[in-house]
């Protein structure tokens, strides 16, 4: 290899993610690492194994395996369609970009299995060369650590297990994009330190050329992300992101709106995925950001650009001068809010710290129907607290909402996940048995709560079935529920012993947590 | 519990999801030619109006979900050559009323589903039938009947319209009697 043909760094990701839009670490990193003089060459394997596939059931099929939710043999998913694929295509890409160092990024859990795999694969062919793995997931457990038959040393994360195991040579956690350029240049080993940016104002905008960001799987057109911030404003019980991005931190809204225009000319992007965990968590940065792009939007004439995003509902005294707010929002071309309302249960609300009645959900809804501004809205099943009366109270918001899903101010209702799964980094997941909360450490769906006995695995997949035949029998438009009904299917299939075993334990509490 | 008991019971939580009511919204335009339309307003054949409309007016009723068929009639009755001024064959003035919307539940059924001129008729008193009519022009009843419940076929027709991207899609019978048998045994 010469210095002269050699590529800085190699940025890859594997299956499974989300199609609907390109992956914005991959794209970012690069603009970042090229705009400090260094070579990046970014592939997204999922993206490029889905189109090797000839349809999506076959896709959805041959990358199942790399979901991390069932055991499977680390042979098997390397002999799969999708693992020799995978293989031959990272020992292709080295062969022809010859990096000098590498990446893998792993956006979520789901992506820890492949992430893996690329791993092991570059540690057979190329143990020279050094390699990074960070994004989100790289803090989920392996689930089935053992089950994979590799001799690994389990620890809590994937993260720890790659750097115990020698599979990888440093991790980051946190936010990778002030400390990559160094990685890059000096390969210190960083694990075990957290990164967090104190302000997203100032970075490069992200690079998307080397991507096929034509043929992703766009539900709205050519879609492509943008951060406007990290963390979250709320701290509700069920969820990680406190845990994991720690304080909040916003861009300055004029800033995130000047980048949607940036895309829409650049790459022809009509839709604007925000990633943020809230995209309207700070309102003063909300409403710079959709008056500016109104305002940028009408100067320009770009009537076709829209955006969509994760949404809060807030309680209605919070709502700001809604005669303006309202219109403003719809004129900034947010389509698709999606909003957590988990719950129909305002006992339950209360609960998670939504901080939000569902009665506050109603009058938010109503203002969108008004202004023609659409939603998805994501429910919880199997709540800890969550009573058959609870589950009851959410079914009747589905009903009281029907009218809304038949003229589009709700363009989907999902459950999220097959029902409540524990967090280590949530609320729920620094509780254990001495506080009521049982579970099994590698098996986040595999709990039970002694102050809510009746909330079982049986009744947990009871409420869960329920769920799906109402969705059904009242034709809510949905995408996931195939999906995850195939996915409860696998998991009772593959799981029967454990979760009889974890049932028959706490029947006996002095054994304590798994 | 076997499974048919606990597909019985998942049947009925699911059965509460229906609507148990509708609030129906007609929002009529009448025009007066010597004397405003009469008009009689039937729902599930129950007369809930029966009078002159004038001007804008909008009439707001409440209606129980008969899980069958939602009828919906408006009858004009009374109208003579009287109530229209004809000139050189020309109509000068009429009376009549337009439906300007139907709402159900606040959902138009005229603009924002086709519904309204898709499976209306307008049937005169001599027998004759009219479609995509718009309101009371002769003496007859302008009826549509939609199927109960209304809104799982207006959702599905929503979804139709916009390409069916996201379809619900019902979990295979044999799976889910394996998920009940797990709940069963475990």
């Amino acid at each position: 290899m010469t210095n002269e043909t050699q590529t800085d760094f190699l940025l890859v990701t594997g299956p499974i993610r989300s199609l609907i839009y390109p992956p914005m670490a991959l794209a970012l990193l690069k603009g970042i690492i090229e705009s400090n003089g260094l070579s990046c060459k970014t592939v997204d394997l999922n993206q490029k194994y889905f189109k090797e596939c000839e349809t999506e059931d076959v896709f959805d099929e041959e990358t199942k395996i790399f979901d991390n939710k069932v055991p499977v043999k680390f042979n098997v998913v390397k002999d799969s369609p999708c693992g020799k694929w995978i293989e031959k295509k990272i020992i292709e890409l080295v062969e022809t970009h010859q990096p000098k160092s590498i990446g893998v990024s792993c956006f979520s859990h789901y992506n820890i299995t492949a992430g893996l795999l690329i791993l092991k694969v570059l540690k057979e062919h190329y143990p020279d060369i050094p390699t990074m793995v960070g994004g989100y997931g790289i803090n989920s457990p392996l689930s089935f650590c053992e089950d994979f038959e590799l001799g690994l040393v389990n620890r809590p994360t994937f993260a720890e297990i790659l750097k115990e195991n020698g599979l990888v040579d440093t991790y980051v956690i946190g936010d990778a994009e002030n400390v990559m350029v160094d990685w890059i240049r000096t390969r210190t080993d960083i694990s075990d330190q957290v990164f967090k940016l104190d302000k997203l104002e100032g970075l490069p905008y992200a690079d998307y050329t080397d991507l096929d960001y034509e043929n992703y799987e766009y539900t709205n057109g050519l879609t492509l992300p943008v951060t406007g911030s990290k963390g979250c404003v709320r701290k509700c019980a069920f969820c990680d992101i406190p845990g994991k991005f720690g304080k909040f931190v916003q861009r300055d809204g004029k800033e995130i709106a000047d980048e949607v225009i940036y895309l829409y000319e650049t790459y022809g992007a009509k839709t604007i995925f925000l990633t943020d965990s809230l995209t309207n968590g700070s309102m003063k940065a909300f409403l710079q950001f959709i008056e500016t792009l109104s305002n940028l939007k009408h100067k320009r004439g770009y009537k076709d650009l829209q955006w969509t995003g994760q949404y809060i509902m807030r309680p209605k005294h919070q709502i700001p001068h809604a005669k303006n707010y309202y219109p403003m929002l719809a004129e900034s071309g947010a389509v698709g809010l999606s909003a957590g309302v988990e719950s129909g249960s305002d006992r339950v609300l209360e609960h998670m710290n939504k901080k939000c009645t569902i009665d506050d959900v109603y009058t938010e809804l109503e203002y969108f129907n008004q202004h023609k501004i659409s939603s998805l809205l994501l429910l919880m099943c199997g709540y800890p607290t969550e009573t058959r009366s609870d589950f009851e109270k959410t079914l009747k918001f589905l009903r009281d909402i029907q009218p809304y899903f038949s003229n589009g101010t709700v363009i989907k209702a999902e459950v999220s996940a097959l029902w409540f799964a524990r967090d280590p980094q949530s609320q729920w997941g620094r509780i254990g048995p001495e506080q009521g909360m049982y579970f099994n450490s590698n098996d986040p769906k595999l709990w039970w709560y002694d102050k809510n006995p009746e909330l079982d695995i049986k009744e947990l997949i009871f409420r869960r079935l329920t769920l799906h035949k109402t969705i059904n029998e009242l034709q809510i438009p949905n995408g996931i529920e195939k999906p995850e009904m195939q996915r409860l299917f696998d998991y009772l299939k593959h799981n029967k012993e454990n979760i009889k075993k974890f049932y028959n334990n706490i029947q006996r509490p002095q054994h304590g947590q798994q | 519990m076997d499974n048919s008991k606990l597909e019985k019971e998942m049947q009925r939580l699911v059965s509460t999801t229906h609507l148990q009511q509708y609030t129906i919204k007609l929002e009529l335009e009448a025009f007066e030619c010597n004397g405003w339309p009469q008009v009689e307003i039937i729902l599930n054949q129950e007369v809930v109006f029966d009078g002159e409309i004038q001007n804008k007016d909008t009439k707001e009723f409440t209606v129980r979900a008969e899980k069958k068929i939602l009828d919906i009639r408006l009858v004009m009755k009374g109208k003579t050559n009287r109530n229209v001024d004809f000139k050189n064959n020309t109509i000068l003035k009429n009376q009549y009323c337009v439906i300007n919307d139907i709402k159900i539940n606040d959902i138009s059924i005229k603009h924002e589903h086709q519904i309204f001129w898709e499976e209306s008729v307008f049937e005169k008193d001599n027998k004759e039938i009219l479609k995509k009519v718009d309101g009371l022009y002769w003496n007859g009843t302008w009826r549509v009947a939609l199927q109960e419940p209304v809104f799982p076929i207006l959702n599905k027709l929503f979804q139709s319209k916009g390409g069916n991207k996201f379809s619900p899609h019902m979990i295979k019978k044999q799976n889910l009697n394996e998920l009940l048998d797990f709940i069963n045994t475990i």
